[in-house]
């Protein structure tokens, strides 16, 4: 058990300050996108949705930002295992406000189909010109995806070495802004070519990716608060770090047989090895050592229990 | 790219109407309804309006004068083209029908929903005869 503030290593700390610059950009930037795109909506539905999008993906920002001022905080006398989880949490909320929209979004653009509803888009007098809203919408539009689309590249492998959900999540977010960019852009086409259906059309098809990936993240967010084993980031396969530490474990001389388990508490694993000491070892002794060498083992596996059984009692066995 | 994109799809007359609006009242005439019993300066200032349009645009006109409801609902049904009578930006139709935008600082002609080429028309029109 540790009692110290928690700290990333060196070469992951530069990284985090990277990441925490990088969403302060990312607020910004989508500040002035949501404005932008407010002014000149209109009654296109496309546009609506994209830019509900737009607005609700400030929300894995923003709760990267908090949580990331809060999770290295010391344990306390009421939170003895310190704040890690506030990641988890961050990441369930982020996915909650993203799967409530894309429900909203999807039953929105549904009836503006289903009432065959007619965008009515006017014009504006611009330099002296006058315009059709659609180009304008269209130029809000980009840029509301190629800044979107370069944050979002930008992001992903810091989420990937950070172990961090949240910021992976919102990485995510990015490429569901610039997809439903583009999306809205060719619904905003449509309707200049005389389609009135191709306006909540676009709209329908994003309200779907917006839930896909709203569905996707809740259900992760939720496994990872119900303390399912450790799964690597990017693919969702079990991360091997697990059986790394067991095979160490039982690599030690006093222990006959090792058993571990972890979950995740946001960026790092918590968890309790169980062991079969042979005979002869001064026990207590041998497990206080035994910890330290698990703190220096990895970043990620960060509060440790060795117990001594005398039979191993396995949990993991039934696939589910 | 974008600007290329600009130049190939405003070649081919962006935006269009849905139904044709425009070009039908070019082919045969422009349908304009007139509410009855309304404020008669700003109903024969209208009128006028519309009429100027129409003879920018070659078109013939045809009016109908009856009451609010009837008009939205032939508008709704395409039936009519343009319908007037003094209504203002926030009017309770808003759902039902297109509006222009203000012709002064805010009176608004009202148009069948996403008849987007009769729209830009129009409203190029409208910008060049503001009402002082």
């Amino acid at each position: 058990m540790r009692a110290e503030a928690f700290e990333l290593p060196e070469h992951l700390k530069e990284k985090l300050s990277k990441a925490k610059k990088l969403e302060w950009i990312t607020i910004l930037y989508l500040v002035t996108v949501v404005v932008i795109m407010y002014l000149v909506m209109g009654s296109s539905q496309a546009m609506k949705t994209a830019w509900l999008e737009d607005a609700l993906s400030m929300v894995p920002a923003i709760s990267f930002l908090i949580a990331s001022r809060i999770y290295n905080k010391k344990p306390t006398r009421k939170f003895q295992y310190g704040f890690h989880r506030v990641f988890s949490i961050a990441f369930l909320t982020g996915s909650v406000a993203l799967f409530g929209m894309g429900l909203f979004l999807l039953v929105d653009s549904a009836i503006t189909l289903i009432k065959a509803e007619h965008a009515t888009i006017g014009t504006m007098v611009l330099f002296g010109k006058q315009i059709w809203m659609g180009w304008i919408m269209i130029a809000a539009l980009i840029y509301s995806s190629l800044p979107a689309m370069y944050l979002g590249y930008k992001k992903l492998p810091l989420a990937k070495k950070l172990h961090n959900k949240i910021l992976y999540t919102d990485a995510n977010a990015q490429k569901a802004d610039y997809m439903t960019g583009f999306a809205a852009m060719v619904g905003i086409l449509g309707l200049g070519m005389g389609w009135w259906w191709a306006d909540a059309s676009a709209a329908l098809f994003i309200s779907f990716s917006v839930l896909k990936d709203g569905y996707t993240n809740l259900k992760d967010a939720v496994e990872d608060l119900m303390d399912r084993k450790p799964l690597h980031i990017e693919d969702d396969k079990p991360d091997e770090l697990v059986e790394k530490v067991e095979s160490f474990v039982k690599s030690w001389d006093w222990v006959k047989n090792a058993k571990a388990r972890f979950r995740e508490e946001g960026q790092v694993y918590f968890g309790d090895v169980q062991v079969i000491v042979k005979s002869g070892t001064g026990v207590s002794k041998s497990i206080e050592i035994g910890l330290e060498k698990l703190h220096e083992f990895h970043w990620k596996i960060y509060d440790v229990t060795i117990m001594p059984v005398n039979e191993i009692k396995d949990y993991s066995e039934k696939q589910s | 790219m974008l600007l290329l994109l600009v130049l190939f799809f405003g070649a081919c007359n962006i935006p269009k109407d849905p139904n044709n609006s425009y070009e039908n009242a070019k082919i045969s005439s422009l349908r304009v309804g007139i509410v009855s019993k309304t404020d008669s300066t700003t109903t024969s200032f209208e009128k006028k309006l519309v009429a100027n349009f129409a003879e920018q645009e070659k078109m013939q006109t045809q009016f109908t004068t009856d009451n609010e409801t009837e008009l939205v609902k032939k508008l709704e049904n395409y039936q009519l083209d343009i319908v007037l009578g003094g209504f203002e930006k926030k009017s309770n139709w808003k759902t039902k029908v297109g509006m222009t935008k203000p012709y002064d600082d805010n009176h608004v002609l009202f148009i069948p929903r996403g008849e987007n080429r009769l729209l830009y028309q129009l409203e190029k029109f409208l910008d060049k005869n503001q009402k002082p």
